[in-house]
C-alpha cells in the first residue's frame, strides 16, 4: 500500500492495454476521487451497468409475463389479431437493429484501439440505425392507427376518469352499457358504402376481416388469406369476429375449422375489442422499447459529443434538433397529420441554420484538440454500448412473440 | 475468547487527532447540501425528509385509531363523510409508511451513512446516482403526498385542491377498483413509479460498493453483517423494484389508454395484478426487515463484548430469505382463487422462511450468552427487536397455513401480524440503529438513561396497540372497516390508548435526539467500543472519512479490549458514554 506518487515525465502506460499489472500512481484526470484505481473505477461502473441492467430485464420480464398470461386467455385473439403486423417490416426492423448493434460494438472496439475518427463515424451510424427503426415503427403504428386499432377506444366510458365527451353524466356501468347499446345498433353492412374499395372505413367503429366491403383491412389478415376463403366459405355464424352478415346461415364450420381461425367467445359487441385486445399489450411492449431506443439514443448522442474532436463538434448540437424535426416531416409524410408539419418544418429551419451559424462562427485558428476517449479511458462508451444491446436484445424477443405467432386454435 | 488472532493489529482505542473539520462544516451553505455528492450528508437529508414522512403517516395512524374508538363514525355526524374520510386516511398511512418511511428508513438513512464507514471506503461507488436517488424520492414523495393529502383534506372539508382527487384504494392499488375509482390513482402510482426508481437506483448503488469498494483485507466473510443484510437487500431491491414499475405503468395505461390487461370486461385478469403486485410487494416485506436484522447483529455484537455466534450462518440466512422470499408471493392470495395446489406449495415455501428467521434469532441469542451485556439504549431496543419479532414471526404460522388463513384472512390479526414485524422489528431496529450510530453521525451523544425508559415506553405502548387486534381478528374482526359491532370496541380502545401513548414516547424520543445535539455531551470516537471500521474515524467523520485508508480484521473480534486494558470500561454499566477515559 505506497501511496506515494510518482511524479515522472515519462508517459503513463495504457491502464487497458496489454499491460494492465501496472498500478497507475500518476493519477489519471478521469479517476474519482473516491476510487483508488481505474481499474477499480471501472469495474464498479461495469459492475453497476450490469446490475442496472438486471433491473430493465425484470421490468420487461413483467410484461412479457403479462403477455403470457394474456396469450394464454385468449390464443385465438392472439393468433388472429397479429396478422395486422407485417412480418417483413418487422424483420427489416430487426435487421436494422441488429446492424446499429454491430456499428455500436465496433464503436467500442475503436475507442479501445484509439481510432478516434471511427468511433465517432461508428455512433453516428448507430444513431441512424436507431433513428431508421423508429421510422419504420412510426411507419406500422399509423397504420394501425388508420385502421382503428389506435390505443384508448374503450376508456372513454369512464366518466370518472376524465370527463366523458360521449354519454355525459353516466357512471361508469351506464357509460358502458350505452357504449355496448350504441355499438349494438351500429350495422356496418347496412350502411351505403361511400369509402373507395382500397381504403379502410374510418367511420365505423371496428373493422370487419371478413367484410367484402368498405371495411377490408389494407393488410389482409394472412390466415384468412391461407385458407384461401371464398365468399361462400366465409363462416356466418355469429361466432367469427365482427358482426352478422345478412344471408343464409351457413352450417359447415367444422371443415373450416382446421383452416381458418376460430372464434370461441366471439358472439358478443365485445367481439371488436378483442383485436385490441392483442394490440394493448402491442403497444405496451413496442411502446416501452420505443422509450428505450430514444433514451439509448439520446446516450449515443451524448457519447458522441464527448467522442468529437473540436472541429467535428461543429456540426453536432444542431442534430437532435434536425433529427427531430425530420422524423415530424417523416409522420407527416405517412399520416397527413398536418400538426406535424407545422412543428416539423420549423424546427428543420431552426436546425439548418443554426448549422450555418456555427460553421460560419466556428473559429479555425488553433490546433483541433482530440476527443474524450482513448485505450485509457473507454467506460462510457462500453457502458452505453451495453445499453444499446439490451435495447437490441428486448427487441429480438419481441419480435417473434408479436410478429410470428403460429399455431391453431381449438384443434 | 483468550485467543489472540495475530493478524488484526491492536488498534489504540484513544480518540484520532480530531481536528475541526469534519462533513458537517466541511462546506457551508444551503447549495453545499443541495449539490452534494457526499454520502454522509445524503444520508443526513434522507433521514430529514423519512422522519417528515413518518411524522405524517404516524399522525394519521392516531386519527385512523380515533375513528375507531366508537364503533359508529366518530369524526362527522355523517356516516358517509367520516367513512370517506378514513378509507382516504388508511390509504395514507399504508402508502406514506410503506414507501417513504419503513423502505428507505434503514438503508437509504443507515446504509448511506455508515455503510462506505464500515468498508473503510471515501464514498459509494456511485455518489452522483446517490443524490439521484434522492431527489427522486423528494419528487416521487411529494407527488405522493400531495395527492394523499388532498383526498384526506377533500373528504373532511370538502376543498378540492387542483388536481388532487385523493386515494383510497389502500396502499395496495388493487384491481379493479383501483381502475374506477374517481380517485387519483394514476398521480399516486406514478409517484410510487419515481419512489421506485429512487429505491432501485440505491440498490445498484450499495451493490457495487460492497463489490468493488471493500477494503484490503475485507473477504466477503469479513464483511460486517450490516453490510451484508445490506447486500440481500439491495439484490430484493433491483430484482423485485422493476416488476413494481411495470406493474404500476400497466394500470396507468390501463387508467388511461384502456389497455385492459387487469380489465376482466377487457379481456384482461385482475388476479394478474395480485401476483404482479405481490411479487413485489413481497419480497419488499425484506426489503424492510432484512436491514433491520442487520443493525440488530452490529448492536447485538457490539453490547455482548463477544465476537458473534455463527456469522456465516447470519450472512448467509439473509440472502436465503432474499431468495425465498421471491417465491412466496403467492400466500396473499389463498382466498383469491388460486388452485389448492398453487396454494400449497406457497404456503410450504412460506413455512420455510421461518428457518432462516430462526437462525438469526437464535444466533443473536447465543451471542448473548455469556457475554459482557451493557445495557445502553441500543441494546435495548435490540431485545425488543426480538422479543417483538419472534411474536410478529410466530403469528406469520398461522396465515402461513392455508386452513387457518382462511378464517384469518383479512382480519386484525393480519394487521397485527405485520404491524409486528414491520413497526415491532423494524422500527425498533431503525430507531436502534439511530441510537447506535447517533454519536458517529453527531458527535454528540444523548441522554442514554432517558433513551433507555423510553425505550420501555415505546415498548409497552406497541403492544398495547398491537396485541389486542391479535384477538379482535380471531374473534373476527375485519381489516379496514370504520364501523363494528359493539363487541369489538374495548379491543378498540385499549388498541387506541396504545397508539397514543406509542405516539407521545416517540415524541419523546425526537426530544431526546434533539436534546442530545443541543445540549449533549462530545461523543468519542468510539463510544461503544465496537470493532467495525466506521468507528476508527473521528465523530463527526472528517469529509473524506479516513485521514489513512483503514485495514480490515475481523469485524467482531472483541479481544482487544482485554489486550489493552480497557475491559473494565468496555464493560462497566455505569460507563458514560459521552465521555472518553483516556480524555
Amino acid at each position: 500500500m505506497n501511496h506515494a506518487s510518482v511524479d515522472s515525465p515519462v508517459p503513463e502506460p495504457a491502464l487497458y492495454g496489454p499491460d494492465t499489472g501496472h498500478e497507475d500512481h500518476a493519477h489519471s484526470p478521469h479517476l474519482a476521487h473516491h476510487f483508488d484505481t481505474m481499474e477499480q473505477q471501472y469495474d464498479s461502473g461495469k459492475l453497476g451497468m450490469w446490475v442496472f441492467l438486471a433491473t430493465e430485464l425484470l421490468m420487461f420480464g413483467g410484461l412479457f409475463c403479462a403477455y403470457s398470461v394474456y396469450r394464454a386467455n385468449h390464443p385465438e385473439v392472439f393468433l388472429y389479431a397479429h396478422s395486422y403486423l407485417s412480418t417483413m417490416w418487422g424483420a427489416i426492423n430487426t435487421t436494422v437493429l441488429l446492424a446499429s448493434s454491430l456499428t455500436m460494438a465496433w464503436a467500442v472496439r475503436c475507442s479501445q484501439l484509439n481510432q478516434q475518427k471511427a468511433l465517432v463515424a461508428l455512433l453516428l451510424a448507430t444513431l441512424v440505425g436507431g433513428a431508421g427503426f423508429m421510422c419504420i415503427k412510426a411507419l406500422e403504428y399509423n397504420h394501425k392507427f388508420e385502421i382503428d386499432l389506435g390505443p384508448g377506444r374503450y376508456n372513454q366510458y369512464n366518466v370518472d376518469y376524465k370527463g366523458n365527451e360521449e354519454f355525459p353524466g353516466m357512471t361508469n356501468s351506464e357509460g358502458m352499457k350505452a357504449l355496448l347499446e350504441q355499438e349494438k345498433a351500429f350495422a356496418p353492412h347496412q350502411l351505403p358504402i361511400v369509402a373507395p374499395a382500397s381504403q379502410p372505413s374510418r367511420a365505423g367503429l371496428y373493422f370487419d376481416p371478413n367484410s367484402t366491403g368498405a371495411d377490408k383491412a389494407l393488410i389482409t389478415p394472412r390466415y384468412s388469406a391461407d385458407a384461401a376463403l371464398s365468399e361462400s366459405q366465409i363462416p356466418q355464424t355469429s361466432d367469427h369476429i365482427g358482426a352478422k352478415k345478412p344471408g343464409p346461415e351457413s352450417e359447415s364450420v367444422d371443415e373450416e375449422h382446421d383452416k381458418g381461425i376460430q372464434f370461441v367467445d366471439m358472439n358478443s359487441n365485445l367481439s371488436r375489442q378483442r383485436v385490441n385486445t392483442f394490440f394493448g399489450i402491442y403497444y405496451c411492449m413496442t411502446g416501452l422499447h420505443g422509450i428505450h431506443v430514444i433514451v439509448g439514443m439520446s446516450l449515443i448522442f451524448w457519447i458522441m459529443w464527448r467522442a468529437a474532436t473540436s472541429a467535428q463538434r461543429v456540426w453536432m448540437p444542431p442534430l437532435p434538433v434536425l433529427a427531430v424535426g425530420g422524423y415530424m416531416i417523416f409522420i407527416w409524410a405517412i399520416s397527413h397529420v398536418t400538426g406535424f408539419l407545422y412543428v416539423g418544418i420549423p424546427l428543420l429551419i431552426v436546425g439548418l441554420l443554426w448549422m450555418v451559424l456555427r460553421f460560419v462562427t466556428a473559429k479555425r485558428s488553433g490546433p483541433v484538440t482530440e476527443g474524450e476517449f482513448s485505450d485509457a479511458y473507454f467506460v462510457p462508451v462500453d457502458l452505453v454500448g451495453l445499453y444499446w444491446h439490451l435495447v437490441d436484445l428486448i427487441w429480438i424477443f419481441l419480435f417473434p412473440l408479436l410478429y410470428l405467432i403460429h399455431g391453431k386454435v381449438g384443434s | 475468547m483468550s485467543t489472540v488472532n495475530p493478524s488484526v493489529p491492536i488498534r489504540p482505542l484513544t480518540e484520532p487527532v480530531v481536528h475541526g473539520d469534519n462533513y458537517l462544516n466541511h462546506q457551508r451553505g444551503i447549495l453545499s447540501w443541495i449539490f452534494t455528492l457526499d454520502h454522509k450528508r445524503i444520508g443526513i437529508m434522507y433521514m430529514i425528509g423519512v422522519m417528515s414522512a413518518f411524522a405524517l403517516g404516524g399522525f394519521f395512524a392516531m386519527m385512523l385509531r380515533t375513528e375507531l374508538l366508537t364503533p359508529g363514525p366518530t369524526f362527522s355526524s355523517n356516516a358517509t363523510t367520516a367513512w370517506d374520510f378514513y378509507n382516504n386516511m388508511f390509504t395514507l398511512h399504508g402508502a406514506v409508511m410503506v414507501f417513504l418511511f419503513i423502505i428507505p428508513a434503514v438503508p437509504a438513512i443507515l446504509g448511506n451513512f455508515v455503510m462506505p464507514l464500515m468498508l473503510g471506503a471515501k464514498d459509494v461507488a456511485f455518489p452522483r446516482l446517490n443524490l439521484l436517488s434522492l431527489y427522486c424520492w423528494i419528487g416521487g414523495g411529494i407527488f405522493f403526498v400531495y395527492v394523499l393529502l388532498s383526498g384526506v383534506i377533500h373528504s373532511i372539508t370538502g376543498f378540492t385542491m387542483p388536481g388532487g382527487y385523493g386515494l383510497d384504494t389502500g396502499w395496495t392499488f388493487y384491481t379493479p377498483y383501483s381502475t374506477t375509482t374517481s380517485s387519483s390513482v394514476i398521480a399516486a402510482t406514478f409517484g410510487a413509479f419515481i419512489l421506485g426508481f429512487s429505491s432501485i437506483l440505491t440498490g445498484v448503488n450499495f451493490i457495487a460498493t460492497i463489490h468493488t469498494l471493500r477494503p484490503k483485507g475485507m473477504t466477503w466473510f469479513k464483511l460486517p453483517l450490516f453490510c451484508w443484510s445490506l447486500y440481500a437487500t439491495s439484490v430484493i431491491q433491483i430484482l423485485a423494484t422493476p416488476v413494481l414499475a411495470i406493474t404500476l405503468l400497466l394500470l396507468i395505461a390501463e387508467r388511461a389508454l384502456g389497455v385492459g390487461i387487469f380489465d376482466p370486461h377487457l379481456g384482461g385478469d385482475p388476479v394478474l395484478y395480485q401476483h404482479f403486485f405481490w411479487f413485489y410487494s413481497h419480497p419488499a416485506v425484506y426489503i424492510m426487515i432484512l436491514p433491520g436484522m442487520g443493525v440488530i447483529s452490529e448492536i447485538i455484537a457490539t453490547f455482548t463484548h463477544k465476537h458473534i455466534f455463527g456469522y456465516k450462518f447470519i450472512a448467509l440466512s439473509s440472502l436465503a430469505i432474499a431468495l425465498l422470499g421471491f417465491l412466496v408471493w403467492g400466500h396473499h392470495m389463498f382466498v383469491s382463487g388460486q388452485s389448492s395446489v398453487t396454494n400449497a406449495i406457497f404456503s410450504a415455501i412460506t413455512v420455510l422462511i421461518a428457518i432462516p428467521s430462526a437462525i438469526k434469532v437464535f444466533n443473536w441469542m447465543a451471542t448473548m450468552y455469556g457475554g459482557s451485556i451493557r445495557m445502553n439504549t441500543p441494546f435495548c431496543y435490540a431485545l425488543g427487536f426480538i422479543g417483538l419479532f419472534t411474536i410478529g414471526g410466530l403469528t406469520g404460522l398461522p396465515l402461513a397455513a392455508i386452513s387457518t388463513d382462511v378464517h384469518l384472512t383479512d382480519t386484525y390479526f393480519v394487521v397485527a401480524h405485520f404491524h409486528y414485524v414491520m413497526v415491532g422489528s423494524m422500527l425498533f431496529a431503525f430507531i436502534g440503529g439511530m441510537y447506535y450510530w447517533y454519536p458517529k453521525m453527531f458527535g454528540k451523544m444523548y441522554n442514554d438513561k432517558v433513551g433507555r425508559y423510553l425505550c420501555l415506553a415505546v415498548y409497552l405502548g406497541f403492544n398495547l396497540t398491537f396485541f389486542p387486534q391479535f384477538i379482535a381478528g380471531t374473534n373476527g374482526m375485519p381489516r379496514r372497516y370504520a364501523s363494528y359491532p359493539d363487541q369489538y370496541q374495548i379491543y378498540h380502545v385499549l388498541s387506541s390508548i396504545g397508539a397514543y401513548s406509542m405516539g407521545l414516547a416517540l415524541v419523546g424520543v425526537l426530544i431526546n435526539w434533539v436534546q442530545g445535539l443541543r445540549k449533549g455531551p462530545v461523543a468519542a470516537a468510539n463510544p461503544w467500543g465496537a470493532n467495525t471500521l466506521e468507528w476508527e474515524t473521528t465523530s463527526p467523520p472528517p469529509h473524506d472519512n479516513f485521514a489513512v485508508a483503514p485495514e480490515a480484521g475481523d469485524p467482531y473480534e472483541m479481544t482487544r479490549w482485554k489486550q489493552v486494558g480497557d475491559y473494565e470500561w468496555v464493560i462497566n454499566p455505569d460507563y458514560k458514554p459521552g465521555l472518553n477515559p483516556h480524555h
